[in-house]
């Protein structure tokens, strides 16, 4: 009698219910023969219900409070602006603060649509929209700033913590000499360095995150302003020749060396909607910033 | 779609599930509450962005670990070390004397946070979360095959974690 021989894959697939009806049977038939592959096809049997007995105990534990009732509030949102049943597209919800002095170059990428016929897969699309409403939701539960701005001049670091969020902006730059430090750092400084912004206050740094490009080809730099009472997660991506800063989110500062997970949030949603590339290794960063001097 | 299908109910529904497996992608729970209420946002915000023939559950966990792929790149770039034992958590820890099963469903559990990431969310998608090789597939955007053989490595090793692999020879 003819001896098959079947590999792991095959074997484990069989396992899992996936093989085709023809070589189901035949690695049955060769299963009554052969202990030692009956063995094989036991063992990637109880791997899988030992993985799945295991994990289902994660189920037990209670869905934190606070996880469920952000999402039943995104989803009582999205309802109230009649999106919740599929409709193509979903009104962008209104809670973003428009900015207060948009001296920059128009920082919307007016580029959005160049590429998305180019993409394929249906997730690929579902991240190709770019929704304010999503940012305005991740915002409301998070960080408690934000919007698209470009710079704010002006003495808006102020001690008075007082005046409301939306009154104040988000403070990229305090002066015309941390603008300029900020463009400085932006066209020069590698990822992960941190630079001072700045002389009269020592303890505000800039710090350089990642370099990418978003889909429009637009070179972009993630950073980190962290203020004595304050930090903000930021995107600046080049254009027109200046670095225009086209998201921000503030927190307030923890005194970690970390972002607040729900600005990062807020940050993955904006990074998503401009379709950010992968973060250019130290080496192409430092290409693509010499060849956009 | 189903006109029947309310986008919101199936969130709630899921999120357990979606909360686990964030959980064991990343190993913290404030990231894997924070990948999960991100990617129910963004599927709210592009429900009809979920292909016709593509499972909800798989959709959302295509967004989940997209999410967090793009938070792990940026922690490397940052030269931020992630810490994988700090951040793993045991679950369900509920004061009660722990059983030697228990113990032992723990023991997997932390076999399985061991485990490379790309094998990891394999055995996550398909023997835990029993989604097809096919729609794996579609989660990871890699071929089949390359499913078949990460999957294979991935119960192999777990067999030899546990010690449920120690008289087996290598095929």
């Amino acid at each position: 009698m003819q001896r098959e021989s079947f590999d792991d894959e095959t074997l484990m697939a069989y396992a899992d219910g996936e093989t085709d009806p023809s070589t189901s049977l035949a690695i049955e038939q060769a299963m009554r023969t052969d202990a030692q592959l009956a063995a094989r096809v036991k063992l990637f049997r109880d791997t899988s219900v030992m993985a799945k007995q295991a994990m289902d105990e994660m189920l037990n534990a209670k869905v934190p409070a606070s996880l469920e009732a952000s999402v039943r509030e995104a989803i009582r949102r999205t309802s109230a602006n009649g999106a919740s049943k599929g409709q193509p597209n979903p009104q962008p919800l209104r809670e973003v603060p428009p900015p207060l002095i948009d001296q920059a170059p128009t920082t919307q990428r007016t580029d959005r649509d160049i590429r998305s016929v180019a993409q394929p897969s249906w997730f690929a699309k579902a991240l190709g929209v770019a929704n304010v409403g999503r940012f305005a939701m991740a915002a409301s539960v998070g960080a408690f700033a934000i919007g698209f701005l470009g710079y704010l001049v002006g003495s808006s670091q102020t001690q008075t913590s007082d005046l409301a969020a939306t009154q104040r902006g988000i403070a990229i730059t305090a002066s015309a000499k941390e603008r300029g430090a900020f463009a400085t750092a932006m066209s020069n400084a590698s990822s992960g360095t941190s630079v001072s912004l700045g002389e009269n206050e020592p303890s505000s740094t800039l710090e350089v995150v990642a370099t990418f490009r978003d889909r429009g080809d637009a070179l972009c730099r993630e950073f980190r302003v962290k203020r004595p009472n304050e930090a903000t997660t930021g995107v600046a991506c080049k254009s027109n020749g200046e670095w225009a800063v086209t998201f921000a989110a503030a927190s307030p500062a923890s005194g970690s060396d970390y972002a607040p997970a729900s600005s990062e949030a807020t940050l993955d949603a904006y990074l998503t909607s401009i379709q950010a590339g992968q973060p250019l290794s130290l080496e192409e960063e430092k290409e693509a910033l010499g060849a956009a001097q | 779609m189903d006109c029947e299908f309310d986008l919101g109910e199936a969130l709630i529904e899921l999120l357990p599930r979606l909360r686990r497996f964030a959980l064991k992608m990343a190993r913290s729970s404030d990231v894997a509450d924070d990948l999960v209420q991100s990617a129910c946002e963004r599927a709210l915000a592009t429900p009809s962005e979920r292909g016709e023939s593509v499972p909800f559950d798989a959709w959302m966990f295509r967004i989940i670990r997209n999410l967090w792929i793009d938070r792990l790149r940026r922690l490397k770039t940052q030269g931020t070390k992630v810490d994988i034992e700090e951040h793993i958590e045991i679950s369900g820890s509920d004061g009660r004397a722990e059983t030697e099963s228990k113990l032992t469903l723990q023991h997997v559990s932390s076999a399985i946070d061991r485990l490379p990431d790309e094998q990891r969310e394999v055995l996550l998608l398909i023997c835990v979360e029993e989604l097809s090789y096919k729609d794996a597939a579609q989660v990871l955007d890699v071929p089949i095959g390359t499913i078949m053989s990460r999957l294979a490595r991935a119960r192999l090793k777990l067999a030899e974690m546990t010690g449920l692999a120690s008289a087996q020879g290598a095929g």
